[in-house]
């Protein structure tokens, strides 16, 4: 049995392309392919959390050791395709 | 590049720190206005882009409205630092207002203008240590970014 993934997307209210990788994420999320956690960089925790960890651009999906900063459809697309071909292997 | 609480401030620009406004000048004397990181961050999304039309073509007084830009919550001008000219709108902005926020010291650059005379804002160290002072206290924006302060950079989907 393969072992849900863990991913953190890193948002932000002002952020347009945030909303489209959320609501992708969270579809896994519901599918029960991955656990979603999202950091909201609208927050003081979630700011600090980011700067912790080096993210300053939004959105950006991190798991295992793979970090994407997504700049655009594309990328978002690329990051699902791993985590569900992960999940069929 | 300096960052303050990861906003991007140019060097060699010339920056109105209280109105978010920065400013880079030409041999001509003319300068190229548009909004800082921090003010793109505070607003929010910038939806609509808009330019007066009774500033075209002739001479304008300072603190007059050059140019207004509007977010979900936010409505602001761009204002004459000084008398001057008008010598061109960035008028892609009217298409792609969220160029503000993706590119503030670039493609998001919003007055060409000449003023009648020299700047005196803050430049280089002086702009930046102001910015300090100014986001190390508490911080209110409309965008949802408030207390500790921190600019963000949005990525470019499709509305670019």
């Amino acid at each position: 049995m393969t072992k849900v993934k863990n991913v953190e997307l890193f948002t932000h209210p002002i952020c347009s392309g945030c909303q489209e990788a959320l609501a992708a994420l969270r579809k896994l999320d519901k599918s029960g392919i991955i656990q979603l956690s999202v950091k909201s960089l609208g927050t003081a925790e979630g700011r600090k959390y980011a700067d912790a960890e080096g993210i300053t651009s939004v959105p950006t999906v991190r798991f295992d050791h793979y970090t994407e900063v997504l700049m655009g459809k594309s990328d978002l697309n690329k990051v699902l395709v791993m985590l569900e071909s992960e999940i069929s292997e | 590049m300096v960052s303050v609480k990861n906003c991007l401030l140019p060097e060699g620009l010339l920056y109105d720190v209280d109105n978010d406004v920065w400013a880079k000048e030409f041999l001509d004397g003319s300068i190229k206005m548009g909004i800082t990181d921090v003010g793109q961050t505070a607003v929010g999304k910038i939806r609509y882009v808009s330019f007066p039309k009774s500033n075209q073509d002739r001479k304008v007084q300072p603190n007059k409205s050059l140019a207004l830009l509007e977010s979900a919550k936010w409505v602001g001008p761009i204002r004459s630092p000084e008398a001057g000219i008008v010598l061109a709108r960035n008028e892609e902005l009217l298409e792609h207002p969220l160029l503000v926020n993706l590119e503030p010291y670039g493609k998001g650059w919003v007055i060409h203008f000449m003023p009648d005379k020299p700047l005196n804002w803050l430049r280089e160290e002086a702009a930046i240590e102001a910015y300090k002072k100014r986001l190390s206290r508490t911080f209110r924006s409309v965008a949802g970014v408030n207390d500790d302060f921190w600019c963000i950079h949005c990525n470019d989907w499709d509305e670019v």
